[in-house]
């Protein structure tokens, strides 16, 4: 066999070792390519091994220097040492990088290696143990440590070593490599600190924040969350129900737990978004209003992984507004009340004083034409102030009709798709409030109308407010309907709900004329008057079904369809 | 200043005019509304009355119309103070003046308040002419019966300014109900000396018996009646 085909012949060898190796590593570890390529080199170092011990041979042959060199390339030290653990052989670039020598890196003594002068104080007491436990038992060497490098700077760096036994079995050499590896370490501690940073922020940022599993159940809550409900994933396990039955039964309100599971499952089906408010049970018991929202995340493939969710405290806001709800229709009842019993005592004075004038004048007149000598000249000048007063009386009612007359803005061209957009968002809370459900069916491509807005939504309102107040003692499937559509040269708006019907069509729409036991009876009065004079009508009728609707309808604008 | 002073140019009834000038009844309207104040004056004229009108409660306390005999037809509703706080304002100065008010809207506290005040009616406008005149009628009755007997009072009370002070602690005594005797013993005299002054005390106070004496002395105000017991 030439020197050459020996060299080759053990190079191969070495090579098929790393690929043993690489297999090995692949398939038993399941080791990332890192470690699988750490393996091989291993496994390489085998083979350069008994290329070392047949260092003369490959010398021989001249083709040894060139493995070495091969060795040198690879990014790792590789290094090997006798059963005692002095250095027999060094990638040169240990030399450079430490700018130590083998010898000086060898047992110095009984218990002292090398190593120390190179290897960071802290580990070295570990690496002796290790190192010696190899030493002592042929165990695997497999260590991190920092190495200070010429410079001073230390470094991370992982060793390997795996002892070969000689025929009898006792150890003949150690073949070690040594891989730098603080990229990776500063990467993993910045890691860990950003997800210690991570998971500080979720526990403290004053939400309660929450996960579920693509199925629905819970997988984690915040400590925020924790602190609030007083309950932790961990009660959850171990139970019939599920995880999140489990949490809607603790949690949520009793009322709204069917809405909260309802709204998952929709979620989860849907894979859309959800949010909700509802109310969450304190640890203390008490019940306090949150917005929930959920988002799912969504894998490469699009495939739902998780949900996070958070939910916001917001009873404060629910009861400002609640509040606010109230003393706006408290100061909405009271300005009505007294705006009108203000305006009657006003009109009755301001008759009333020329009324009166006329009739003590009158009585004056008479007296003086019933005396023994009729005073005519008297007489006459009383009946030019009693035709003067009478004018007054006439002069005040029709001021109050003008009064009434006034509108406050002019009429602008609008989009009728946009005014019950917002008179549907006013009324929307009390709607939910009472149960009625609100559905709107606009007609694309709505003619525009000219209208006074205010006005407009002030019908659109009082007309929703009594569809929502005339189904008060309904019980379940209160809804409303909302409908706008062209008919003609008009649009029509119609309102229905589900209440118990109008008893006098045409009546209803007179001033004072109410069938709620508060009321003043003038809302359909004004709306009818407010439609009237926008050029349209509005009437009610009683469907087949007992749904009462009540329609009106304002003039299109000439033949100009705006985008709803 | 909307002051005005007519005079009856047609009088139909000369029913309660006296000589004296200054004992002819006067009508005083306060009512802020022209038409009204005027109306009302004419109706008060047509009835033979003479009127005082005024247009603010403020206007009345400038003029000098108390001397007379008179009623007040007081508008409640007027802008500034209403007639119902001019009617508590009278009372507090001492002008007791009979009140007649006219109202466009009384509500029954405002009613029970003015008739609890003294007032004679509360009326509402339009009111009837006859209604009106009967009130005012009443309160200018009532007015010169305050006056007759305030006359009264003003009278007795001269009378007793006349008498001396030992003259007045005799009748303090006597309206008390002591016996010539008692008085005295209590006063230090004989009981000679005590039946002249009570004498003196008929004489000047003009009382033809004890009887009329006693009323006379019931009908002093009471502060000026202490001022005798010292």
């Amino acid at each position: 066999m030439t020197g050459t085909s020996r060299f080759a012949e053990d190079f191969g060898f070495a090579l098929s070792g790393c690929g043993v190796g690489l297999l090995l590593a692949g398939s038993t570890l399941g080791l990332n390519g890192l470690w699988a390529a750490v393996a091989a080199c291993c496994c390489l170092l085998v083979g350069i091994g008994g290329i070392c011990s047949g260092r003369r041979r490959a010398m021989r042959a001249g083709k040894a220097e060139q493995a070495l060199r091969i060795i040198e390339s690879m990014p790792a030290l590789a290094w090997s040492t006798d059963a005692r653990g002095k250095f027999l052989y060094m990638s040169r670039r240990i030399r450079t990088l430490t700018g130590l020598s083998k010898k000086e890196l060898s047992p110095l003594g009984r218990d002292t290696f090398g190593v120390r002068n190179v290897v960071h104080p802290d580990d070295y007491d570990r690496l002796l143990a290790a190192w010696q436990h190899s030493l002592a038992t042929g165990d695997y060497y497999d260590l991190e440590h920092r190495i200070a490098l010429a410079d001073g700077v230390y470094r991370w760096f992982r060793n390997f070593a795996s002892a070969e036994r000689d025929q009898d079995g006792r150890i003949a050499a150690w073949y070690g490599t040594t891989i730098d590896v603080d990229d990776e370490k500063q990467a993993e501690a910045a890691l860990l600190e950003r997800e210690q940073q991570l998971s500080r922020l979720v526990d403290s940022v004053p939400g309660l924040i929450w996960s579920l599993a693509p199925d629905g159940e819970p997988t984690y809550f915040n400590k925020q969350m924790v602190q609030f409900t007083g309950l932790s994933i961990d009660q959850l396990d171990n139970l019939d129900t599920g995880r999140l039955a489990a949490t809607v039964e603790t949690i949520v309100h009793p009322d709204d737990a069917a809405v909260v599971t309802d709204a998952v499952r929709s979620a989860i089906a849907t894979g859309e978004p959800f949010s909700l408010k509802h109310r969450l049970r304190r640890s203390d018991g008490v019940h306090r209003w949150v917005e929930a929202r959920a988002t799912p995340m969504r894998n490469a493939e699009g495939v739902v992984v998780q949900w996070y969710g958070v939910c916001l405290d917001i009873e404060d806001q629910v009861q400002a507004q609640d509040e606010l709800r109230r003393t706006r229709d408290t100061l909405g009842r009271a300005s009505q009340a007294a705006s009108l019993a203000e305006l009657s005592a006003s009109i009755a004075h301001e008759v009333n004083q020329p009324l009166a004038a006329i009739v003590a004048n009158s009585h004056a007149c008479q007296r003086w034409l019933a005396a023994d000598v009729p005073n005519v000249e008297r007489a006459q000048v009383i009946v030019t102030r009693i035709i003067r007063d009478a004018n007054a009386a006439a002069n005040v009612v029709s001021r109050i009709r003008a009064l009434f007359k006034q509108s406050t803005q002019e009429k602008r061209r609008a989009t009728l798709g946009e005014i019950i957009a917002e008179a549907r968002d006013l009324m929307i809370d009390a709607a939910r409030q009472s149960g009625v459900s609100v559905a709107m069916q606009i007609e694309a491509g709505l003619p525009a109308v000219v209208c006074d807005r205010i006005q407009i939504q002030q019908v659109l309102i009082n007309l929703i407010r009594n569809a929502i107040e005339a189904m008060e003692g309904l019980g379940d499937a209160k809804s409303l309907a909302i409908r706008a559509r062209r008919s003609g040269g008009s649009v029509r708006i119609e309102i229905s709900d589900r209440g118990p019907g109008v008893q006098s069509p045409d009546r209803i729409f007179e001033a004072f004329v109410t069938t709620k036991t508060d009321g003043m009876g003038m809302g359909l009065a004004i709306c009818r008057s407010i439609v009237e004079t926008h050029g349209g009508r509005l009437w009610t009728k009683t469907g087949p079904a007992g749904e009462t609707t009540f329609t009106f309808t304002l003039p299109a604008e000439a033949d100009e369809a705006v985008a709803v | 200043m909307t002051h005005e002073l007519e005079t009856s140019q047609n009088p139909a009834s000369g029913w309660m005019r006296p000589k004296d000038e200054a004992e002819q009844p006067l009508v005083i309207i306060v009512d802020d509304d022209p038409a009204v104040r005027e109306a009302v004056q004419e109706l008060m004229l047509s009835a033979g009355m003479e009127c005082a009108c005024f247009a603010s409660p403020q206007e009345l306390f400038a003029a000098s119309v108390w001397e007379r005999p008179a009623c007040l037809i007081l508008d409640v509703r007027m802008p500034g103070s209403s007639g119902l706080d001019l009617q508590l304002h009278l009372t507090a100065s001492g002008r007791r003046k009979p009140i007649v008010f006219l109202t466009g809207h009384g509500d029954i506290p405002m009613t029970v308040q003015a008739m609890k005040a003294g007032a004679i009616d509360f009326l509402t406008k339009p009111v009837r002419d006859q209604t009106l005149l009967d009130a005012v009628t009443a309160g200018i009755r009532k007015d010169l019966a305050q006056r007759a007997d305030e006359r009264i009072v003003e009278r007795n009370v001269r009378r007793l300014e006349s008498l001396s002070p030992r003259e007045r602690r005799v009748l303090y005594e006597v309206a008390r109900g002591r016996a010539n005797k008692q008085i005295a013993f209590d006063l230090g005299i004989s009981e000679v000396t005590v039946k002249l002054h009570r004498a003196n005390v008929m004489r000047k106070m003009q009382a033809s018996s004890i009887g009329d004496l006693v009323r006379t002395w019931e009908s002093l105000p009471a502060p000026m009646r202490e001022t005798c017991a010292a």
